[in-house]
């Protein structure tokens, strides 16, 4: 167990070097498949899918950007995805963190008649995933006029009902953990002050919330970034669909992935790791949040 | 003067309380509970598309999927999928957690525990793409290892018996992460002279995980075991894009069949009791989960 070795001046454990060398191993299992999708597109179809599999780009003189031109051209309107994606996320992020706070504020600071059933329905309502109620919003989007358009996705989104667990009525309930932590005393100046409850919550409660809110955002935008269900169902035409449908759309029924698919993964997943890399300590951050609270 | 203001003062509270509350209510109300109740109701009836009409049927949509051994699969593949991914995902998740948590100096951990994180923030549907490659009979790498340990060849995505093995695969390298940083917040409250005090008293590596780890852990695991069992009763896009629902039905689940029904063959009733069936299986087990809670969540 305690055995030593020593490397450039270090004195290491050896169970610590075996413990490295496994988790070493398991983290190129995770990383594996971004690696040769990246690999791959960047080669001809018939070397991408060859045997043995090349984990390792090309070198850059050889690199074929062919599938990634066609990307870039009229054939495929990735970029319109990409657009139509960013555009839902925003949306159901903004309008989520909007009524996510103002009702974390009203549960947590006031007293109403109704409160504590209103609360216990919407906790409830976390229980509820979008795949049992799909058939009915398919049908209250078609009485409101919005089927086939970015608003069915986006209205029952921005209240949760696509993301229940952890984006829908779970923003609330973190958004009241957050505001019961507030001392009473806060609340009681600001009335000394003259502030009436609205004025309170937005000059002086929401500035504390920043990171909270940031957090409920970055859950918020990822889940919305990444669904596929509600958008597949709600959405038909090629030119509104969001990304992880849009790509899936332009394929054959049974087909499997061609180089297109594979470039257009490569051009996907990059934004998310940028997105990863700047804001790593945010995102696990908020993530470990969710474990805390919940 | 005093009373009649504070009277005043607490109904502009009220008003502002009800102002603050009600946008997300509505939406809850429209988006979630009207939705379920009529779900319930149209589960009730048979739906005629060319007309537009409804008509009462009793329980003849419930009886359909009871009798139909489309559904009756479909209900086993989605009750094995969450038996095992979320036994899988938590499992994987929690080794994960210990392994970062506080053995190697921080640095490394932090290190890995971005890594092995990385694919729960990808798009699904994304990464199916990838694996599907990685699943073919003849030209998949996973094959082509495995030939190396001269195991022959696995029809991953075209034998029945295989399918939804992939499907697993593919779920627990793609959640197990996010399973892994939620038990990873419980890990950090675990007394860490606690564990010190088990290892001079001579117990092992294993016996620490078991007796003091996920004991302390416990409520944070529960709550991930929550998640993950809810999240595999709704498996649709890995199985979507991967096999398609196939070979046959072997990888069909409950949301791929509604799907189907309600949107592909337009028969919402059916469609609809296949929904109350899937809210009922999650009411179940959430029921079970919180009961059994009290006999092995050590809450502090």
């Amino acid at each position: 167990m305690s055995k030593k070795i020593h490397i450039f001046g270090h004195t290491i454990k050896v169970s610590h070097v075996i413990l490295a060398v496994i988790m070493t191993m398991i983290a190129f299992v995770m990383i594996a498949p971004f690696l040769w999708v990246f690999s791959a597109s960047l080669r001809p179809y018939n070397e991408a899918i060859a045997l043995p599999p090349k984990w390792l780009p090309p070198s850059p003189s050889e690199w074929n950007l062919k599938y990634f031109q066609q990307l870039f051209s009229d054939s495929i309107p990735f970029f319109t995805f990409m657009k139509n994606s960013l555009f839902m996320s925003t949306v159901i992020t903004a309008g989520m963190v909007v009524h996510g706070a103002l009702a974390g504020y009203a549960y947590a600071k006031f007293q109403f008649k109704g409160k504590n059933f209103m609360f216990f329905l919407m906790m409830v309502a976390m229980m509820v995933p979008v795949q049992v109620t799909i058939v009915s919003l398919y049908r209250i989007m078609t009485f409101l006029g919005v089927i086939n358009t970015s608003w069915a996705v986006t209205l029952p989104s921005i209240f949760g009902a696509t993301c229940p667990g952890l984006a829908g009525a779970f923003g609330i309930f973190m958004m009241r953990q957050f505001f019961l932590s507030v001392p009473k005393d806060l609340n009681e100046a600001a009335a000394l002050d003259g502030a009436g409850p609205i004025r309170t919550f937005f000059s002086v409660m929401l500035p504390m919330a920043k990171s909270t809110l940031a957090s409920l955002a970055i859950i918020v935008f990822t889940f919305s970034w990444n669904d596929y269900f509600t958008t597949f169902i709600m959405i038909n035409d090629t030119e509104k669909l969001s990304l992880p449908v849009g790509i899936l759309s332009l394929r054959q029924p049974f087909a499997t992935g061609d180089n297109v698919e594979f470039a257009a993964v490569v051009l996907a997943v990059i934004p998310v790791l940028i997105v990863f890399i700047i804001g790593q300590k945010w995102i696990v951050k908020s993530m470990t949040h969710v474990g805390v609270k919940g | 003067m005093s009373g009649k203001k504070k009277k005043r003062k607490n109904g502009k509270e009220t008003r502002a309380a009800y102002l603050f509350a009600l946008p997300s209510f509505i939406g809850f109300l429209g988006f979630v509970l009207i939705p379920v109740i009529w779900v319930l109701v149209t589960s009730f009836q048979d739906y005629n598309l060319f007309t537009g009409e409804s008509t009462f049927t009793g329980l003849s949509n419930y009886k359909e999927i009871l009798s139909d051994g489309r559904s009756l699969t479909a209900l086993k593949n989605t009750i094995w999928y969450t038996i095992l991914c979320s036994i899988g995902n938590t499992g994987v998740g929690l080794i994960l957690a210990v392994l970062v948590d506080d053995i190697l100096p921080k640095k490394v951990n932090v290190f890995f525990r971005s890594i092995y994180f990385f694919p729960s923030l990808c798009a699904l549907t994304f990464v199916s793409i990838i694996w599907q490659a990685f699943f073919q009979t003849d030209s998949g790498l996973i094959n082509y290892y495995l030939g190396l340990f001269g195991i022959s060849e696995v029809g991953w995505l075209s034998s029945q018996s295989m399918s939804k093995i992939a499907v697993l695969i593919l779920d627990v390298w793609k959640n197990a992460g996010m399973s892994m940083l939620l038990i990873l917040a419980g890990l950090q409250n675990v007394d860490k002279g606690l564990l010190e005090a088990a290892q001079i008293d001579g117990a092992g590596p294993f016996q620490r995980f078991r007796k003091i780890i996920v004991p302390l852990a416990s409520p944070q695991i529960f709550f991930v075991l929550i998640m993950n069992v809810t999240g595999a009763l709704r498996i649709y896009e890995s199985i979507y894009v991967l096999t398609g629902g196939g070979p046959g039905d072997s990888s069909r689940s409950l949301v791929m069949l509604i799907a189907e029904k309600g949107f592909t063959s337009f028969d919402y009733g059916v469609a609809s009791a296949l929904s109350m069936l899937l809210l009922v299986l999650i009411a179940i087990v959430t029921f079970i989960q919180f009961v059994g809670s009290r006999w092995w969540v050590h809450y502090e």
